[in-house]
């Protein structure tokens, strides 16, 4: 049976399982179809976990080696989704803590530019003013979000950058609901903190 | 009077779900009620929203159209470097059949032969 995944905008979840059912018949293609089709995010979430592209492409590979080893004990007993976003935590956390051993050095952080910021990007402002307020604080709140505890960092990036359920969150933290809540909360407080010292003292509300 | 500072640490408990839109409709009334009579929270809503809205409109990292064939290098690499080190191993652990068996078989007759002979 040919799989339909489409790596372009939401996922079906249910073509997303029955990918990873035939997967574990041995489809490459079905493999490759869940790559693409998570791919996006994952790396997402990772550039916001780790602060540099470079290491996020790199550990992006790793985490979806781990889920391809495995994919045949899987149980599906969680959606797919969740499963990868929790190998890619695990992923990043560890990344992080090798980093911090080793003297982080950065490669390609996250301090650059990119020239589509400043106009021709899908869904960028047009204005240049616009465009280059828009990369401000883009810049703002990545610095902050990088100063966050990495677990903390975990959890922002989960709800308000991918937008994520507190259920999903609940799967792939592990933890009661109600710390994932009170976690996200502090985090946010801590973030918000922050962004304030990000603002330049004459701007500040 | 100024509200108490449990009543401004209440507040704040309230802000999660305020900012994700889960809180009731009285609920909500009375923290805005709070919200408008006292700066310290007003204040500290502000900044909670501000960050939480900042964070959501932060746009999505893309990364580059070949890391789906990045990926699946690294895939086939690691399957044929398993299946190397599985041929070394058991190359390692390989018996040589030709080399044991007619050893096998000699030290069992020289033992038979040892035990049925008289001494």
């Amino acid at each position: 049976m040919e799989v339909q995944l489409s790596a372009a905008g939401p996922a079906d979840p249910a073509s997303v399982e029955e990918a990873a059912r035939e997967l574990r018949r041995g489809d490459p293609a079905a493999f490759a179809e869940l790559v693409q089709t998570h791919q996006d995010r994952v790396y997402d979430f990772c550039v916001r976990m780790l602060g540099d592209r470079e290491e996020a492409l790199e550990i992006v590979q790793e985490i979806f080696v781990s889920v391809h080893q495995a994919l045949p004990t899987f149980r599906f007993d969680s959606k797919v989704s969740t499963w990868i976003y929790r190998i890619s935590k695990n992923h990043c956390l560890n990344r992080l803590k090798y980093l911090e051993r080793r003297g982080r050095g950065r490669s390609d952080g996250l301090d650059d530019v990119p020239e589509e910021a400043l106009g021709n990007a899908a869904g960028a402002p047009t204005r240049p003013d616009d465009a280059l307020q828009a990369e401000h604080e883009r810049l703002m709140v990545q610095r902050a979000i990088a100063r966050l505890e990495p677990d903390a960092r975990a959890l922002v990036a989960l709800r308000d950058i991918e937008g994520l359920s507190y259920e999903e969150m609940v799967e792939i933290t592990q933890l009661p609901l109600g710390t994932v809540k009170s976690r996200l909360h502090r985090a946010r407080e801590k973030l918000a903190e922050y962004l304030v010292e990000e603002i330049p003292e004459g701007e500040r509300v | 009077m100024e509200p108490s500072t449990s009543k401004h640490q209440e507040v704040r408990a309230m802000f999660p779900a305020l900012v994700d839109d889960e809180l009731p409709g009285d609920l909500v009334a009375n923290l805005r009620a709070h919200l408008a009579i006292c700066a310290e929270c007003r204040n500290g809503w502000s900044r909670y929203e501000r960050a939480v809205s900042l964070v959501r409109q932060v746009p999505k990292e893309k990364p580059p159209a070949a890391l789906t064939a990045a990926i699946l290098r690294r895939i086939r690499r690691r399957k044929s470097q398993a299946r190397r080190r599985d041929g070394q191993l058991a190359m390692a652990f390989r018996v040589p059949y030709g080399v044991v068996l007619p050893i096998v078989l000699a030290a069992a007759v020289a033992a038979l032969l040892f035990f049925l002979l008289p001494h």
